[in-house]
């Protein structure tokens, strides 16, 4: 149910802990992917291992873990903005996209054509662009996201750029569309999702944006990369190798539950 | 004693008055009468309820359930330490305002220096602020601290409540953890 969309393998037994289900692997990068290992792909060992995972929050049947990919682009004028447009396989592969704006013309860029899912700030330092209400909208109108990473403000100094960045996104986006993350691979700077809900009422969000921010937010980001991946939202291409389960397996063609596996294969 | 006076205010709240006009109908009049002849003609609900005790305004606290994961020694330092810990806090975040504001109502009601969970009330009013500025704390002297915060309540009962389910969870967690290594 509550959701950390930009979490690190090292610490994903106190993100557990702390009560995350759906969790999202980064990669950072400020130039173009051209070959597929640079690919980072969510660690399956771990997955089959907490399938089964009760959590503290003692919801045993609702809770089962998700883990997404995601890959992050952090880069400054106009230097990858074709490669965003493009709609290049190896992007595709990725359940999220996500842009770091580093100045003003990348966020104009990701506000209005990029096609990714979340727009990320780094609230570790002051933003050196404005945060335009109407770049924004066009953001909102296009299903995209504004992400915050909370432990930014309690790794450094001081989290007043954290606050900062996050009371003008507050207001400017009237609570909507707005993630809170983790964007640390330390446990200690980890908190708890209602310790996130409760910043987000502080920064100037209503308790139910807050919780929002955190719950239903995340889900519809990954609903809109899934959206992004196929033809306009329609049609959807899946490897038959790939597929687990019944629920899956009936599309294949001449599949029956009780044949053997060998029929599958075709 | 103060006489019944036919000029008294009647609050539309019964909680108000409940425990003057108790004390009216015991001193006034014979054991037989209820209620005294302004409130019998008042509409049943808005009859003060016999035995109410008299508190005008409700004081509503918040009770703050929370875990010191990591990095002070709660043995050390006891109650006082926690509660320096926590104004010291509120003094980086919200300055030396928040500090006379928020201390007020606030106390901890339970320390448990080996698990590190705590009970901590506040007022009402500052819960939030107080709330934020125990997630957000970062180190105390040289170490690292996390708490995090597992419930807040009104009551101690559910605050009380809520601990020993996530101590159950753990427990639960532990238990299968432990069977999957078994196989």
């Amino acid at each position: 149910m509550f959701a950390d969309l930009c979490s690190n393998p090292k610490v994903l037994k106190n993100t557990l802990e702390l009560g995350y289900t759906r969790i999202g692997y980064e990669t950072r990068t400020d130039r173009k992917p051209t070959k597929m290992a640079e690919i980072s792909p969510p660690p399956q060992d771990l997955i089959e291992k907490y399938q089964n995972f009760h959590l503290p929050s003692g919801n045993p049947l609702g809770s089962s873990i998700k883990f997404y990919s995601r890959l992050t682009f952090h880069y400054a004028k106009g230097e990858l903005n074709q490669l965003l447009t493009s709609g290049n396989a190896v992007l595709q592969s990725y359940d999220l996209i996500a842009i770091e704006p580093k100045d003003e013309a990348s966020f104009r860029f990701a506000c209005t054509l990029a096609e990714v899912d979340i727009i990320t700030f780094d609230c570790s330092q002051k933003t050196n662009f404005a945060i335009k209400t109407g770049l924004v909208k066009q953001a909102i109108a296009r299903g995209i996201f504004f992400e915050l990473k909370y432990t930014q403000g309690i790794a450094g100094s001081s989290c007043e750029h954290l606050i900062s960045t996050g009371t003008k996104l507050a207001l400017v986006t009237k609570g909507k569309n707005i993630i809170f993350s983790g964007g640390s691979d330390v446990a200690h700077h980890l908190r708890g999702p209602h310790d996130i809900i409760n910043l987000g009422v502080m920064i100037g969000l209503s308790t139910d944006n807050a919780r929002k921010a955190v719950t239903v937010n995340p889900a519809s980001a990954v609903l809109h990369g899934e959206t992004r991946r196929t033809a306009k939202g329609a049609i959807g291409v899946m490897n038959t190798s790939k597929m687990n389960g019944e629920e899956q397996k009936w599309r294949i063609d001449g599949y029956s539950p009780n044949s053997s596996s060998d029929a599958m294969e075709e | 004693m103060e006489t019944h006076n036919s000029n008294f205010p009647l609050s539309n709240s019964p909680d108000a008055t409940g425990r003057l006009h108790n004390q009216i109908i015991k001193n006034f009049f014979p054991m037989s009468r209820r209620y005294c002849y302004q409130c019998i003609h008042r509409k049943a609900r808005f009859r003060p309820r016999l035995g109410t005790e008299i508190t005008m305004v409700r004081i509503k606290h918040r009770y703050i359930l929370g875990e010191v994961k990591s990095g002070i020694d709660l043995n050390k330092s006891g109650e006082r330490g926690f509660i320096n810990l926590v104004t010291q806090q509120i003094r980086f975040f919200h300055g030396e305002y928040g500090v006379g504001a928020l201390q007020h109502g606030m106390r901890v009601i339970y320390l448990n220096p080996s698990t590190g969970t705590f009970l901590l009330k506040t007022a009402r009013s500052s819960c939030r602020a107080v709330w934020s500025s125990l997630t957000l704390t970062r180190e105390r002297g040289n170490q690292s601290v996390q708490i995090v915060v597992l419930h807040v309540s009104g009551t101690i009962k559910q605050a009380k409540e809520a601990a020993l389910q996530y101590n159950q969870n753990i427990i639960l967690v532990e238990e299968e953890e432990k069977e999957e290594e078994n196989i």
